[in-house]
């Protein structure tokens, strides 16, 4: 106990000068920034793209309670606990697109929008299934150096396209 | 009159030194009700006798095999290395560090980690390193893993980076200034609650599916240590469901062990014959086993051991290791009691009335 009460006493003196250049709290935790990023229009001449689906419309980093209040319920739903850390990854399935988000604080954020049928398109029209040349022909020359991959990023989204034998396989909307 | 003042001097500086030290202790993240992943890497210097199998990896390591079924039902030591997104190089760091301590007869190595070819976060960087004794192989995997915003300085000084908890500190952080609760048992950390494993997703179609050349220097770094130390090296898939591991990654990992002669065993196609059930077995919906599933587990893989690494004895009998794993059972055997007590208490406030 006294060796206790020694360090409380020293560590009290001390803390003050080291503790002088401290914000808030840096301790590691599950990381994300603590409020969303503004989905809107960020500079450049390009809106940040989005997803509609019957009429209604979905970004990365908009609030996943006000998704599901425009979406309706999923057709299936799963959560994975990140290793060590607090909070959920969770995914939403609904026909034709996948919605994955992120935690930060007590809400949900869209992280990512994968479409996975030709039932849905991007705005601009591209569906899986479309050729290399639909997705250069909406998008122009892609800024991704890795083959098999095309993407574009306006605002605070990226839009990726994977190929296989010149033939969209996935599409997906995700932080840029 | 200069006696005394290179005296005063020197007395000051072990007094300031011995102030810094104790501010570390006391700012240091403690892990024990809170993240006890944290204090994993630091438990196995506890460890007072040696293991013929000893696990490396990240939490399919941890959270999937139980070595005291290893060790009540084949007589195998085994200890497993594991913490939370353990990356690659730092198994192999954590790998010859551990050959500093002991020679085992095999290393089992979890694969999942080959999917990450850079650093990731400095949050899971923490929980891998902090627990490292300063030694050569702690500077390095520090160095190998140190996301930008981040200097090895912080962690040779820990003290730099956790400052700034004075706001933060709680009453555990005094009671366990000198000493840590033992929050693993031989490196396993148990959980015995049960969610089952429900719409798993598939994985999503990758651009690129070959794993980083720099994964594939440190696989071939490990077969070399393993080889010199004349210990074997088994690579393992845990059986984990989520995150998705891809065909193409397992015919990488199949052609790897073939082409270096090693063993290679992927979990997730003995699940059934290891009686594995989704429903019963994970806590967290297939992304880990809970203590039933790891026990299972265990089981399975201590009888492939008995068969594939003759070289692993059945230490029952024998001494140290009756006393030792004796302990170690009975603690175990009474975490299990709480845990399942805590988890009923839970499961009964949950139903309702």
């Amino acid at each position: 106990m006294n060796k206790k009460l020694l360090a409380l006493a020293l560590a009290a003196g001390l803390t003050l000068s080291l503790t002088a250049c401290s914000g808030g709290s840096d301790t590691p935790a599950g990381g994300g920034s603590a409020a969303p990023l503004d989905s809107a229009q960020t500079g450049g001449e390009r809106t940040a793209y989005t997803f509609s689906v019957n009429g209604n419309t979905v970004a990365v980093n908009d609030n996943m309670a006000d998704v599901l209040a425009v979406l309706g319920e999923e057709q299936s739903y799963f959560e994975a606990e990140s290793c060590a850390f607090e909070g959920l990854d969770k995914t939403y399935t609904y026909p034709g697109f996948v919605i994955t988000t992120r935690p930060e604080g007590e809400e949900d954020y869209v992280n990512s929008i994968r479409l996975t049928d030709d039932t849905v398109s991007t705005g601009e029209g591209v569906y899986i299934g479309s050729a290399e040349a639909d997705v250069t022909a909406a998008y122009g020359e892609s800024e991704s150096g890795t083959e098999g991959m095309l993407s574009y990023t306006a605002g605070d989204v990226t839009l990726s396209f994977i190929l296989e034998d010149g033939v969209v396989t996935s599409i997906e909307y995700l932080p840029a | 009159m200069k006696k005394k003042l290179i005296f005063t001097g020197i007395l000051w500086c072990v007094i300031l030194a011995a102030a810094l030290w104790l501010l570390n202790a006391l700012f240091m993240p403690k892990y024990m009700s809170e993240i006890p992943e944290g204090a994993l890497i630091a438990e196995y210097y506890n460890e007072t006798a040696g293991h013929d199998v000893v696990f490396i990896g990240d939490c399919e390591v941890y959270e999937n095999f139980s070595p005291d079924v290893l060790w009540r039902e084949y007589g195998i030591t085994s200890y497993i290395r594991g913490s939370a997104q353990q990356l690659i190089w730092q198994s192999y760091y954590l790998m010859e560090e551990t050959l500093k301590y002991e020679t085992p007869k095999v290393m089992v190595f979890n694969v999942l980690s080959m999917q990450y070819g850079e650093p990731q976060s400095e949050a899971y960087n923490r929980l891998n390193l902090d627990g490292m004794r300063l030694s050569p192989q702690k500077l390095a995997a520090v160095n190998a893993s140190m996301t930008e915003e981040e200097s090895l300085l912080s962690y040779l000084f820990p003290l730099l980076r956790y400052h700034s908890r004075w706001n933060e500190l709680t009453g555990e952080d005094v009671e366990y200034l000198f000493h840590r609760d033992q929050v693993s048992d031989s490196g396993y950390l148990m959980n015995v609650e049960v969610r089952p494993a429900e719409n798993v997703p598939e994985g999503k179609p990758l651009a690129d599916y070959q794993f980083a050349d720099i994964c594939y220097e440190y696989l071939d770094k490990m077969a070399e240590l393993c080889e010199s130390h004349g210990v074997e090296l088994v690579l393992v898939k845990a059986p984990s469901l989520y995150p998705y591991w891809y065909d193409e990654w397992e015919a990488q990992m199949e052609d790897y062990a073939a082409a270096r002669g090693l063993q290679y065993v992927n979990c997730l196609e003995i699940v059934d014959e290891a009686g594995l059930d989704f429903r019963t077995d994970t806590y967290d919906h297939g992304l880990h086993l809970n203590l039933y599933g790891a026990e299972k587990l265990a089981r399975w893989f201590g009888a492939w051991l008995t068969q594939h690494c003759p070289q692993v004895e059945d230490r029952r009998g024998q001494e140290p290791y009756e006393t030792i794993w004796a302990e170690k059972s009975e603690t175990y055997a009474q975490r299990k009691t709480a845990l399942e007590a805590a988890w009923a208490a839970e499961q009964k406030e949950d139903t309702p009335q």
